[in-house]
């Protein structure tokens, strides 16, 4: 009886120790890429099997609430910016002078082209509180060993996702490699980390491939060129007045 | 006694009469049908617009129409509700939440239009749970559960909600369209597989099918063998009245479909209750009244009553909301008419050529009833006789053909969706006909036969009144 209670007593520890284990590798990796504010530049590829399209943009973002995006490139697209603040979303351009606020039918538009919605650039759900993590193995990624974790979930969360698939470097706590599932289980897209290099005292992979199951030809590139966390903004950065200074707005934090 | 005279001569020459009766009757079973299917096509759209979005009359907000916006309710709502519902010509009634919003699935997003209804199917104006699209969807009262969603199968197929896969039953339904045997062989090739996107399937028939028979076929096989991921969760968001955005997740538990993609693509039907609570708005408010009236033709009448009792509000009626209907149901019986004049005008070559034969050829004959004292005005008025007999028999026989010819097509129905189901439907029209008559339209056809008879029997009356009596007694036939 007592040595039933005592394997019993074990494995739950073991249990909830590994659940732990689990979601605290998935917490660091998640505060790899997080700040309490940063600034990037990127650029971003669509490539589609008769065109590709890059966009070289510069990004600022507080928190969730504030975010601020300058295109730099190309010509025809320079100067336009997107503010976001909570749960707003403007446009700016530049060459016509006009201030759009995004409306829903607008949020549902692929953000420069791209396979990302605006609606999706503002909802990301948190990979750490919105789902339960456990370790399922261990895989290599070029020459990376990875911890392999599922993703399920919570129940009164609204995610569209019926499982996440993340492969988390061991050395790093860097995702190289995320897989997204619907809730049949099938796989949506992939989404491929590389190039990992040192940006200003972090390692980071600074390139992004996110490849749609569907229309595997039908990818997106985004490739970061300098990334700085926990910069000093100053809130007046997420005005409508500084976004409508176009390429003149002051990037140097 | 000039009546029975002008039927004995119709049947004197007995061929021609029938070849022109038979002429008569062929053109105008076309006429009666082909305006039938028409008349049916139309209904059938109008029925399902009132049915499913506009009903005959919509009580809003004055503001609420101009931006959607949430904070625009109609203030009394429920009251207001309850006082319509007591007047005498209301049939049905009912208070709507409407909230733009987004909707997201895993695969993709986009813009939606929120519905809250209450659950209860009598409570309803609108009768969407009738064109539910198969036996498994459900409608919002068949189920406890509060965060329900009820989407369009437009919608279903863009947020890849929909599942393909073909099996014998499929491959035997495509056989009863009568489609060519070759594409049914190259179509048993992906029998049993499971496409789960709609993406994935249409690749899998580009394969397999020529490009000629992709373009004609795809939407047709892809609507034959779908079924709908029900109870799987789409994200619903919106905003709240406090201008926060709220979101949720809604389990799907119908599709339905009313064949007009634009419809279909937008609206999707939630527990009003639940609604409510998302939006954080009090319980019984109301942004859309909806009703249904017990006369459609007096719809603009009942509008007057109800705009000088609440002058405040915006009421308008489904001629407002959408103009097409004021066309399709006023100006409808003047096409109607035009086509039938033009097939008449055809015909009428006929008639006279006839009429005018019958004249000659029996001109000693009217010379005879003239010299022994039959007046002019008999004479004329039974050449009219002849001609209005032998149009109206020619007419009432192609009315009753065409008529059965209806009755039986609308039936039967006629699938047109071999030929253009994503066309069709994309303007909101169904792809299957049920043609459809109204006594209207024979009432309408008979008197434009009348017509046709005596316009042309004008010139060959005439000539049969110059004949002088004593030059026509003797001429030879």
């Amino acid at each position: 009886m007592k040595r039933a209670v005592t394997i019993l007593f074990a494995t739950l520890i073991l249990e909830v120790a590994f659940c732990q284990d689990a979601t605290d590798i998935v917490h660091r990796a998640y505060l790899k890429m997080e700040g309490q504010s940063q600034y990037a530049q990127m650029t971003m590829q669509v490539v589609r099997p008769k065109w590709t399209r890059t966009v070289r943009f510069k990004f600022a973002s507080k928190g969730t609430d504030y975010a601020l995006v300058l295109i730099t490139a190309p010509a025809k697209e320079q100067g336009q910016t997107f503010l976001m603040v909570k749960n707003q979303m403007w446009m700016y351009n530049p060459r016509v002078n006009s201030l759009i606020k995004l409306g829903p039918s607008m949020m549902s538009q692929g953000w420069m082209g791209s396979d990302y919605s605006n609606d999706e650039l503002m909802n990301e759900g948190s990979i750490v509180e919105d789902y339960s993590h456990s370790i399922i193995g261990s895989e290599q990624i070029g020459d990376r060993d990875c911890w392999k974790i599922e993703l399920t979930p919570n129940q009164d969360k609204n995610i569209v996702w019926g499982k996440q698939i993340l492969w988390i470097d061991k050395r790093d706590f860097l995702i190289l490699k995320a897989e997204l599932y619907d809730e049949d289980g099938y796989l949506v897209k992939t989404q491929l980390a590389s190039d990992i290099k040192n940006m200003h005292g972090r390692t980071i992979p600074t390139k992004f491939t996110i490849i749609p199951e569907e229309e595997p030809q039908n990818q997106t590139i985004i490739t970061i060129e300098d990334i700085k966390f926990d910069v000093n903004i100053p809130n007046s950065f997420f005005t409508i007045q500084n976004m409508r200074r176009g390429m003149n707005i002051n990037f140097n934090f | 006694m000039i009546l029975s005279i002008a039927w004995k001569n119709i049947w004197r020459n007995k061929i021609r009469s029938l070849i022109l009766i038979g002429t008569i009757a062929f053109a105008l079973a076309g006429a009666i049908f082909i305006l039938g299917i028409m008349e049916g096509w139309m209904k059938e759209r109008n029925i399902k617009i009132i049915e499913t979005e506009l009903t005959h009359i919509q009580i809003h907000n004055p503001d609420f129409v101009n931006n959607f916006n949430i904070k625009d309710t109609i203030t009394n709502g429920s009251q207001i509700l309850s006082q319509i519902k007591k007047l005498d010509f209301i049939v049905a009634t009912e208070g709507r939440l409407k909230a733009m919003g987004m909707v997201a699935s895993s695969y993709s997003s986009q813009g939606a239009i929120v519905v809250g209804i209450d659950p209860a199917r009598d409570a309803e104006a609108t009768k969407v749970y009738k064109y539910l699209a198969d036996s498994n969807s459900k409608w919002l009262d068949q189920v406890k559960r509060q965060n329900v969603v009820i989407i369009g199968l437009k919608m279903a197929k863009d947020l890849q909600m929909v599942n393909y896969i073909i099996t014998e039953t499929t491959l035997l339904k495509l056989r009863n369209l009568r489609l060519p045997k070759s594409l049914i062989t190259k179509l048993d090739t992906l029998k049993g597989k499971k496409f789960h996107t709609t993406t994935k399937f249409y690749n899998a028939l580009e394969q397999v099918l020529t490009e000629k028979e992709f373009d004609q076929y795809a939407d047709l096989i892809a609507n034959s063998c779908h079924s709908y991921k029900l109870g799987r969760k789409i994200i619903i968001r919106m905003q709240d009245i406090n201008g926060n955005v709220v979101e949720e997740a809604f389990r799907i538990i119908g599709v339905y479909d009313t064949d007009n993609d634009m419809f279909d693509g937008m609206y999707l039907f939630v527990k009003k209750s639940y609604l409510e609570k998302l939006l954080d708005v009090p319980p019984g408010t109301v942004n859309e009244i909806a009703i249904i009236t017990d006369n459609q033709k007096e719809i603009e009448h009942y509008k007057a009553i109800l705009k000088q009792k609440y002058p405040d509000l915006l009421i308008e009626s489904i001629f407002d909301m959408d103009p097409t209907m004021r066309v399709m149901t006023s100006l409808i019986w003047i096409y109607y008419a035009i086509f039938e004049a033009f097939i008449l005008f055809a015909l009428s070559f006929g008639i006279v050529n006839t009429m005018l034969m019958a004249v000659m050829e029996r001109t000693k004959e009217l010379g005879m009833l003239m010299a022994i004292g039959m007046n002019r005005r008999r004479i004329f008025s039974m050449i009219m006789n002849e001609s209005i007999l032998l149009t109206l028999t020619g007419g009432i026989i192609g009315i009753i053909i065409g008529y059965f010819l209806v009755l039986y097509t609308g039936h039967t129905g006629i699938n047109l969706s071999k030929y253009a189901q994503q066309g069709m439907e994309a303007l909101g029209y169904s792809a299957i006909i049920y043609p459809q008559t109204s006594p209207m339209l024979i009432f309408e056809t008979t008197i434009l036969v009348i017509i046709t008879g005596m316009l042309a029997a004008i010139y060959p009356a005439l000539k049969a009144l110059k004949l002088k009596p004593a030059q026509a007694l003797r001429t030879d036939v």
